[in-house]
């Protein structure tokens, strides 16, 4: 858990600090920051997968967070924080999976083998809803609340996705700032479905 | 309207006020029932349209939750998220069968329809995936390749939308008309777009009819007629499927259909209205017809009485007209009775009860007209001075003697019809083979009716004079047989016979008579009537000092006509008083024309009687002579003071006064009363030319003169003596201390113009004193 914001905290004070650091600003159509943005480069996977654990859990009848972003092989734990049972799945080609009914302090560990984007939901509650990004790049990240996302990479393209982007795949790719300037993505958002 | 019959204007009257109040009374029924059977179609047709709503919402409720359970379903949720054809078709399937959808099938994120087994089409898909775009969930009427169905759409969701599960019922025919037979009445069920645009809908026809129930929202209904009229129409607004394009069910229902019913209804009271007016109609006759049959007898009755027949009605009954017809009887009675009252009293003398003039006229010309052709004969019987009898004897006692004779008349001749033709005689008519028959019966008649009767057993002379008169002679005198008989008493008791016939030559022609004064009066304009002078010989001055005026007239075709001739009947006439007047005037002017040839005379006018009483000639003679200086005198005979001596006396007076001569004409031929004489004011005296004609033959007639003489002398009147024709006349008048002489021995009665030659003549021969030579 500490580690995740470990690496939350690298990615985000790393920005300023290194030079060839990128800043990404994404906004929507009306100017407002949006959060949950993934903004990538590419960038090659280190071979041995690293020893991060990535969590989605589930508290007050929530997922969180609501979009994680997480290298191709990553092992991400679900851990449950309501009194309740959940029932998580995802159909996600190549990534499907289903943690039937368990209960409170009851981990389940998943890994995502494959690239792409894996909408996970509740059999119980229809209105739990996540998104894992599975991504072959380690130059990731999720906008903040500001809608501010900084990646340590400067080369490639940039591409950003927002699961409610009105968007082909829900993700715009954009040419990446030289010298690492600030890079403004005005998204065009829809309301969940 | 005029009615003709009273039965026939009762009948329509009633009638016609009896089928108004029917006709109202079926109308405003029929109003009502039409009124109510369509508020309660109507509110059928609501609570029909609302069942229909509501299984509508039903439907779409049953199939949505079924899609909702479906999408919700984890393994489907699944199957569609990992595009599992098979799993989904036979999840579909297996809810088609259970709910009996028509159409169910899965539109995938890829915009295919899976399960849809090619009913519907790739644009049909597209239509339904754009109509559910950034919706979460959708129902509603949606149009698939021509075909209108009710359909719902659920998102399935794993949990980010991965398809649509839809499920549709076909709004076929058969579909709608499944709706409608849950319905109480026999709907018809139609679909229209909101736009009014044709949907190819079962039942055909067009939105225009009901377009004035449109424009609700979705759910609303209305209930109201189709703009013909001919539907009641219940119109619910839909949704479409994409929400976006309203659709209206439409559920009609005949009029005539939803009326069906109440017809029954109407027809009956159509035909109960029908009867009752028949019912009224027979009923209005029968009554008016009850009502007048009395009246049209009274109307025939009345007309019988009018024509002076019996009439008398049957009563029946008590009522009105019952006692109507009674009173009218009653009255035909009075009538009757009244009338043959009023005939005999027209018929009949009161006094005696025998019949009367009229009676004996009817019996004439009933016997004149009878077939046996036997002359007619009256016979009149007159009670000699019957009014004096009267007066001594009383009014019933004559009436008595009336009837005695009458009595005996009857007797006598029984054969005959007998009258009271007048107050003094009775009539008989009779038939009879000649006249000697009739002498005989009047001779007869004559002595029965001589004979005294016994009035109050006291035995009364009784005189009476008959009177016989034949029908052929009647003609000519202008009267009637028995008029005629009646004269022939007259003419008769004239010739102091006690019988007489009729002589119609000596009765004369009373026409005549009438056209001798309007000749007279045409003579006097014409001139045919002059004024002849005869000269007065004054033996003391032995001049002329006065002339006599007498009235000529010479009537060009008659010839001369003798004053004798007119003057009595002018006097009858009243022509008198003009004829009069005239002479007045006349003499008066020749008086003027007299003096202007030298010649002063008094003139003499011979004045009626009866003129001397009439107040009117009085005032024109004094009106007359007022104005004239000349000397007038009036002759007058003593007659003139008989009828009323003191209206005469008191004229004569007044005549005296305005310096009027009077001389008393003809004495000693009528009454030559002393009396008379001494009051009439009179200056003259005439002695009638009887006494003076043979003058110098008679001893007793120069008695007569000399003593008349005397008399008026000595009571200051002087003389006057007519009809002097001799010299000896003269002589013996003179020695006698006569007065005037007057007569052809002094003068003949002259025209003026001679007048005044003989005035001259003498004047000349005798000398300028106007001596006279005898």
């Amino acid at each position: 858990m500490k580690s995740v914001f470990g690496l939350l905290a690298l990615f985000v004070l790393s920005g300023p600090a290194l030079s060839d650091d990128i800043t990404v600003r994404v906004t929507d159509s009306a100017g407002e920051p949006v959060a949950h943005a993934v903004v990538s480069l590419p960038g090659e996977l280190p071979a041995q997968p690293q020893d991060v654990v990535y969590e989605m859990a589930q508290d007050h009848l929530q997922f969180d967070p609501f979009v994680l972003v997480v290298p191709r092989g990553a092992e991400v734990v679900f851990p449950n924080r309501d009194r309740v049972r959940h029932h998580v799945y995802s159909f996600a080609r190549g990534n499907a999976f289903e943690l039937e009914l368990y209960g409170r302090e009851q981990e389940r560990t998943v890994v995502f083998d494959a690239d792409g984007n894996v909408p996970i939901g509740c059999n119980i509650h229809d209105d739990m809803i996540a998104f894992i990004r599975v991504v072959d790049t380690p130059h990731a990240a999720v906008t903040n609340a500001d809608g501010i996302a900084v990646i340590s990479a400067t080369a490639g393209p940039v591409t950003v996705w927002h699961p409610y982007a009105n968007a082909a795949d829900n993700q715009v790719v954009l040419e990446a700032p030289v010298g690492g300037a600030e890079l403004a993505v005005t998204l065009d958002l829809h309301g969940q479905r | 309207m005029r009615f003709r019959s009273l039965r026939t204007k009762l009948a329509v009257i009633y009638a016609g006020l009896f089928a108004l109040v029917i006709l109202a009374a079926a109308g405003a029924s029929f109003y009502t029932v039409q009124r109510s059977a369509a508020r309660l179609v109507q509110d059928e047709m609501a609570a029909t349209a609302a069942v229909f709503d509501r299984i509508w919402a039903l439907n779409a409720r049953q199939m949505g939750d079924a899609a909702d359970i479906l999408a919700r379903d984890f393994g489907f949720r699944a199957a569609v998220a990992t595009a599992d054809v098979p799993t989904i078709e036979s999840a579909l399937d297996n809810l088609k069968q259970r709910f009996e959808f028509d159409v169910a099938f899965v539109i995938d994120q890829q915009g295919q329809a899976i399960g849809a087994g090619g009913l519907v089409s790739d644009e049909g898909v597209a239509l339904i995936e754009a109509s559910l775009t950034g919706r979460d969930a959708a129902g509603g009427v949606v149009l698939l390749d021509g075909a209108a169905f009710h359909a719902v759409a659920r998102p399935v969701r794993a949990p980010t939308h991965v398809g649509w599960v839809v499920f549709a019922y076909s709004l076929s025919t058969q579909g709608l008309n499944d709706l409608t037979e849950l319905s109480a009445i026999p709907l018809q069920a139609r679909l229209f777009w909101q736009s009014g645009a044709a949907v190819p809908m079962p039942g055909g026809g067009d939105s225009d009819d009901w377009q004035n129930l449109m424009g609700r929202e979705a759910g609303t209904q209305t209930v109201g007629y189709s703009l013909d009229r001919k539907h009641l129409v219940s119109a619910i607004a839909v949704n479409s499927l994409s929400d976006s394009v309203s659709a209206f069910l439409v559920l009609q229902y005949p009029v005539a259909q939803a009326m069906a019913p109440f017809r029954t209804m109407m027809l009956g009271l159509l035909a109960a209205g029908l009867v009752g007016l028949a019912v009224i109609l027979l009923g209005s006759w029968l009554i008016a017809r009850g009502l007048s049959k009395p009246i049209q007898a009274l109307e025939r009755a009345a007309g019988r009485l009018a024509k002076g027949q019996a009439s008398s009605l049957a009563i029946d009954g008590q009522d009105e007209i019952s006692r109507l017809a009674h009173s009218f009887n009653a009255m035909g009675e009075q009538i009757a009775a009244r009338e043959k009252r009023i005939t005999h009293l027209a018929l009949h003398d009161p006094e005696t009860g025998l019949p009367n003039l009229q009676a004996l006229e009817q019996a004439v010309s009933d016997l004149a007209k009878a077939e046996d052709q036997r002359p007619v004969y009256a016979i009149s019987v007159g009670i000699d001075r019957f009014h004096q009898v009267r007066g001594a004897i009383g009014f019933a006692l004559s009436s008595q003697m009336v009837i005695s004779l009458a009595r005996r008349l009857e007797a006598l001749c029984p054969n005959a019809r007998l009258g009271r033709v007048s107050t003094d005689a009775i009539g008989l008519v009779l038939t009879a083979d000649s006249r000697a028959e009739i002498d005989a019966l009047a001779a007869r008649i004559v002595e029965s009716a001589n004979a005294p009767v016994i009035l109050r057993q006291e035995p009364v002379d009784l005189h009476a004079t008959v009177g016989v008169a034949g029908l052929d002679g009647m003609a000519r005198a202008g009267l009637t047989v028995i008029e005629c008989a009646g004269v022939a008493i007259d003419q008769a008791r004239g010739r102091q016979q006690r019988l007489a016939w009729f002589d119609a030559e000596a009765y004369g022609d009373p026409t005549r008579k009438i056209s001798l004064m309007s000749r007279m009066s045409e003579g006097l304009n014409a001139g045919h009537l002059y004024l002849s002078y005869q000269p007065k010989y004054d033996f003391r001055t032995q001049t002329i000092q006065s002339c006599e005026a007498l009235l000529r007239w010479e009537d060009p075709e008659l010839g001369f006509i003798g004053p004798d001739d007119f003057i009595p009947m002018a006097e009858e006439t009243g022509h008198i008083l003009p004829l009069t007047e005239w002479v007045l005037d006349r003499a008066i002017a020749d008086q003027v024309r007299l003096k202007a040839a030298g010649f002063d005379l008094q003139i003499a006018v011979n004045v009626s009687g009866r003129l001397i009483s009439d107040a009117r000639f009085i005032a024109t003679a004094l009106d007359r002579l007022r104005k004239h200086s000349g000397r007038i005198c009036f002759e007058i005979t003593e007659t003139a003071v008989i009828e009323n001596p003191e209206q005469a006396l008191h004229h004569m007076a007044q005549l005296r006064e305005a310096g009027i001569i009077i001389a008393i004409d003809d004495y000693g031929s009528g009454l030559s009363s002393l009396a008379y004489l001494r009051s009439i004011p009179a200056e003259e005296l005439k002695i009638d030319k009887a006494f003076v004609l043979k003058l110098d033959e008679s001893r007793e007639d120069r008695l007569l003169v000399k003593s008349t003489i005397d008399l008026a002398h000595s009571l200051g009147l002087k003389v006057v003596a007519e009809g002097v024709e001799t010299a000896d006349s003269v002589a013996i008048l003179a020695g006698m201390g006569a007065d005037y002489a007057q007569g052809y021995h002094i003068g003949r009665p002259m025209p003026l113009s001679d007048f005044l030659t003989y005035l001259k003549s003498e004047t000349e021969v005798v000398g300028p004193a106007a001596q006279v030579r005898l």
